[in-house]
């Protein structure tokens, strides 16, 4: 029930175990990485860690096959942690050169041999074995890779991909298979443009449809212009007015709002036609050199070559497919390697380098801070972890974990969408659940409606796995207890009656809720929860206070010791008033307890800055503006203190209000006989649980929000977020 | 009395239509393309206008055509409106829509009667709201001269008030436009005023005559700065000759002292101390030889985001719709003259 401890870790060591360093901080999902960087302004002789991630583009290079062929390259098989770190070294090689490196696959009985052969003209990797063929990777210098390539041939190795990272973005060098693939692409590309092609045509015949004269005829006049394609039908209508004219016009289909049609003219009048038709937005279409005949038939025609093409365009997808199926598991195990060092090099934005050292900074929690220290002391005695306290480094603010038992965990939902408390702050999640609990449980009190929204909260939260949901099984079965108080199933108030009366050996239900006397006592029972509900909220900002040795805060504000004593002087005096004691407000005791508080809290700032052994204590606006100000805040406080205890009048009004919402549908079910008034009590019962329920859960959260968190929660707090360097696909 | 619900959905509706409106970053868009295909093709893939550009290929649409397209829909869209209006209403909705349509073509055909190009009227004229007109846009296409547009125009309200344009001196054959439109201008007031007064009372009525009042006075305005920019020789006589009829008369003395500015100069000066120029903006009042501007602030902000009434919410839009439209023209010409974005975007009217 607390805020978890965090230890500041600073590690340090060479470039070269740097990935390592990287992968057994992050491998536990623990540790919370801060950016030096950002918290040193750029001052620090460590600069960021600023490299491209050079596996990015051949992934994305491999996803793009997979899309296109239809297939995913997710892996079957896991290869260890270990090697592909060393393939790693082999594909981009330690220092500025790039070595050649070649992936591929040999007979498994080679792979002794070749491996003796590796050492000063070459290294090599064994990446995965199998029973015939092995996955490997060798690498040399560039200038002696034509040696290294004449002995792997020799061993029976097949090149898949020569890796080439020196290229950046300029590209990625293509595997083996991409060629077939290369030469698939281009065949798809031609059937997709003479598909094209061809829809077009049979878009266009689609309109001349009703043409019984061959096209080669009409285009092969010699006197006559033809024009073929569509007019907006407005237009069409206009050319009445040029009946006159030298041309005419034989609509052939309606289009939405287009005629489409040809238009005739002689070669002396196709200017002046054009003209005509370009000023009534005529759209020409050119009919394509390829279409012949009656437009019927070609149309029938045109549509079975497209429908060819989509054919083809079938087959050339399931080739492609199937060159892809007959690399699959290289792509596989491509993917798999690439994806896990893709993610190992992310990580490396948290990372500041100085010459050839890294710097790595972050939160972890104590508990995990010795297995870390040994886990990185394992990859390199030399790699320095310097563990410190949470607050040893002003630059870096501690993050918030918090830490709360089961009962009150599913709570942290309702704090952080306050926010979080702060690495030092009191976590308030416990009393905020113990209240919420009792709030919710005194407001909406019914035995049998308690019980519907706990059952409701276990299907939240065993289904649907939601927080929610456990808060909901924890305020239901409080309601449940105090229903039991109030006597109260469904609304129906006296069916325990029996319970109280034969069991408990009482004379009846504890407490009559619709009673006129009764209702006095709970609203003054409510104020007396309130009271005590904000007393504790200030009690805890007074020790929160005293924790950090903010006397300001533990002593003179109005959540202090000054507004506690202030506070509580009025009620005990109210009190001893109300229930015919001695008037307590004497002048001693106005003057001690109820002016002297008043006038702390008024000169808080001067005597905080006092207290913080501050010389200059002046306010900086001046007298007058502190004296306005220190006046409305004051006005502002003591109003506050009455508005918020009178706020809990709400608790009692909300239990008469459930009671009497629920009378009412006992009322409505009384008018009604046998199944009808069932199913009135169920409809009424549903009813006031969805609106009440709402209704009451949110005013108790404004409870905790305004009227205590106010008084001792700031919320200002950094969210623990570990980041998880997931080492699942590398399969150790 | 009955209570016609079917009007709420005027003033759903066009605060949908309004809530839909081409946005600033839009037209930024807009202002970056470099060819007419090119906004046609933005406006019909990533706008509004979608549904009403279906059919238009935008590599071979050309400007005008664009123009007539949305224009169209523009109608079919107040079409669809009107249907939601009580039958008491509808001829204001009517006369608010068609009046307008038959004025521009009327002025239209005047335009290329002084130039001597009437065929060219046959392309542009809109066939699709001729069946709504009291003039017959038929007729009006075969019109070749002044005395044939007075002949097609027997009958209408505007023959007799354009009688008096008649040329009858031959050797100046250039029939007065600038009198022709205020005079048809003239005749549209009058006639809004007459289906105002009948067709609505208290609030309503009071809201839409305030649009109107205010539309006349900066209408007004405007003239008088144009003329006093453009015509500076121009007596205050001769301005005011002019000018539309006020619905509510300005007061005398600030209209007097405005007709006698010296310049434009000294006319926007004693601008900025009238009434009405007392609610715009001062960058507003600086480009009052803009226009639509002001009269853009005045029925976008004072209306169509609070009024709860459906002849007020349609008078908006149809204004609204009118200056998305003007704009579209304006950046597809401003594209074609190779303009720079910035300032495209400065020849805009964005809300």
């Amino acid at each position: 029930m607390s805020i978890e401890k965090m230890n500041l870790v600073k590690v340090t060591g060479h470039l070269e175990k740097m990935n390592a360093a990287l992968i057994a901080c992050f491998e536990g999902g623990y540790f919370h990485p801060e950016l030096l960087s950002e918290k040193s302004g750029g001052h620090d002789a460590y600069h960021p860690y600023d490299a491209v991630n050079p596996y990015l583009p051949v992934l994305s290079k491999l996803g793009q096959i997979a899309k296109e062929c239809g297939t995913d390259f997710a892996p079957e098989q896991t290869i260890g942690q270990d090697k592909i770190e060393q393939a790693a070294n082999l594909l981009l090689g330690v220092g500025s050169r790039h070595p050649a490196s070649r992936f591929g696959k040999m007979p498994t009985a080679q792979v002794d041999a070749f491996r003796q052969k590796s050492g000063k003209l070459f290294t090599f990797l064994e990446l995965m074995e199998k029973v015939d063929e092995s996955w490997c990777i060798y690498s040399a210098d560039p200038s002696v890779i034509e040696e290294a390539d004449a002995a792997a041939k020799a061993a029976g190795f097949v090149l898949m991909w020569a890796p080439d990272f020196s290229k950046g973005d300029a590209g990625v060098s293509d595997f083996a298979f991409e060629k077939e693939l290369h030469q698939l692409e281009d065949q798809k590309q031609l059937l997709l443009a003479a598909k094209e092609r061809g829809s077009s045509a049979v878009e266009q015949l689609a309109h001349m449809e009703n043409l019984n004269v061959s096209l080669d005829d009409i285009f092969a006049c010699k006197y006559l212009e033809v024009r073929f394609g569509r007019i907006p039908l407005d237009n069409a209508g206009k050319l009445k007015y040029y009946d006159d004219r030298l041309f005419f016009f034989q609509p052939l289909s309606e289009d939405g709002d287009f005629q489409w049609g040809f238009f005739f003219t002689d070669k002396i009048h196709v200017a002046e036609m054009d003209e005509i038709l370009s000023s009534l937005y005529f759209e020409r279409v050119y009919v394509p050199e390829y279409v012949h005949g009656v437009p019927g038939q070609t149309f029938q025609h045109m549509k079975e070559a497209v429908e060819e093409a989509d054919r083809e365009l079938t087959a050339t997808d399931e080739l492609m497919k199937e060159t892809v199926g007959k690399n699959l598991e290289m792509c596989r195990i491509l993917t798999t390697m690439l994806e896990y060092l893709s993610r190992s090099f992310e990580l490396r934005r948290y990372v500041s380098v100085y010459e050839d050292s890294f710097f790595l900074v972050g939160f972890i929690p104590a508990a995990e801070a010795d297995g870390l220290v040994k886990k990185l002391h394992a990859i390199d005695e030399d790699i320095a972890v310097e563990l410190a306290a949470s607050d040893s480094d002003k630059r870096f603010q501690a993050p918030t974990k918090l830490k709360n038992n089961f009962i009150v965990k599913p709570f942290e939902m309702f704090v952080d969408m306050y926010g979080l408390p702060g690495y030092n702050e009191t976590d308030p999640t416990s009393y905020l659940a113990i209240t919420y609990i009792l709030l919710f449980g005194i407001m909406f009190g019914d035995l049998g409606q308690g019980l519907v929204i706990a059952a409701l909260g276990l299907f939240l939260d065993k289904v649907k796995d939601m927080d929610f949901g456990r808060i909901l099984e924890r305020i239901g079965l409080s309601a449940a207890v105090f229903g039991t108080i109030y006597g109260s199933v469904f609304g129906l108030e006296h069916v325990l009656d029996p319970f109280y009366i034969n069991v408990l050996g009482l004379p009846g239900k504890p407490v009559e809720i619709m009673d006129g006397g009764t209702i006095n006592t709970l609203l003054i029972v409510a104020i007396a929860v309130g009271v005590a509900m904000i007393v504790i909220a200030m009690l805890i900002n007074v020790i929160t206070g005293l924790r950090h040795k903010d006397w300001e805060k533990a002593f003179f504000s109005n959540n202090g010791v000054a507004g506690l004593v202030f506070y509580g002087a009025v009620l005990a005096g109210m009190v001893s008033m109300l229930t015919g004691g001695p008037n307590l407000f004497t002048a001693p005791y106005i003057l001690a307890f109820l002016v002297l508080p008043i006038l702390v809290i008024f000169l808080k700032d001067p005597l905080g800055k006092l207290a913080r052994g501050e010389k200059h204590i002046k306010p900086e606006d001046g007298i007058a503006s502190f004296c306005i100000e220190g006046f409305f805040e004051l006005f502002e406080v003591v109003l506050s203190f009455v508005t918020n205890t009178l706020s809990f009048m709400r608790v009692g009004g909300f239990i008469i209000s459930h009671a009497g919402m629920m009378s009412v549908v006992l009322t409505l079910t009384e008018m009604f006989t046998g199944a009808g008034s069932i199913v009135v009590l169920i409809i009424g019962n549903l009813f006031v649980m969805g609106l009440e329920g709402f209704i009451v859960g949110i005013q108790s959260l404004r409870l905790e929000f305004y009227e205590m968190f106010s008084r001792y929660f700031e919320g200002q707090g950094t969210p623990y977020a570990p980041v998880r360097m997931d080492s699942q696909a590398a399969g150790d | 009395m009955r209570i016609n619900f079917s009007e709420n959905a005027i003033t759903a509706k066009v605060r949908a239509l309004y809530g839909q409106r081409i946005t600033r970053s839009q037209y930024e868009e807009l202002a970056r393309k470099r060819s007419t295909s090119e906004i046609a093709a933005y406006l019909k893939e990533r706008t509004h206008l979608a549904g009403v550009l279906a059919q238009v290929q935008p590599a071979t649409v050309r400007s005008d055509q664009l123009e007539t397209v949305l224009r169209r829909a523009r109608y079919y869209k107040y079409l669809s409106l009107r249907n939601y209006a009580s039958p008491k209403d509808r001829d204001f909705y009517d006369q608010y829509v068609l009046r307008v349509i038959e004025i521009e073509q009327i002025l239209q055909m005047i335009r290329l009667i002084n130039i001597g190009r009437t065929r060219e009227f046959i392309s542009g004229y809109p066939a699709f709201a001729d069946s709504g007109l009291q003039i017959s846009l038929d007729r009006l296409a075969r019109v070749k001269t002044y005395d044939d547009l007075l002949t097609a125009l027997e009958g209408t309200d505007y023959h007799d008030p354009l009688l008096r344009y008649r040329i009858t001196d031959k050797s100046q054959p250039i029939v007065d436009y600038a009198h022709c439109e205020m005079t048809l201008m003239n005749c549209y007031y009058t006639a809004m005023k007459k289906v105002v007064a009948r067709s609505f009372t208290g609030k309503a009525r009071q809201e839409i005559e305030d649009i109107m009042a205010t539309k006349i006075a900066l209408e007004n305005l405007i003239i008088g700065y144009r003329m006093k920019k453009y015509y500076p020789q121009m007596s205050p006589e001769e301005i005011r000759s002019y000018l539309l009829d006020f619905w509510r008369e300005p007061p005398k003395r600030q209209v007097e002292a405005l007709l006698n500015a010296p310049d434009a100069e000294r006319y926007l000066e004693l601008l900025r101390g009238t009434r009405i120029a007392r609610g715009l903006p001062e960058e507003e009042i600086g480009s009052i030889g803009f226009g639509s501007q002001s009269i853009r602030n005045l029925l976008s902000e004072r209306y169509m985001r609070r009024t709860q009434n459906p002849a007020t919410a349609f008078v908006s839009h149809m204004f609204l719709s009118e200056m998305e439209i003007e704009n579209i023209v304006r950046l597809v010409e401003a594209v074609r003259y190779g303009m720079e974005p910035a300032e495209i975007l400065n020849l805009l009217v964005i809300l």
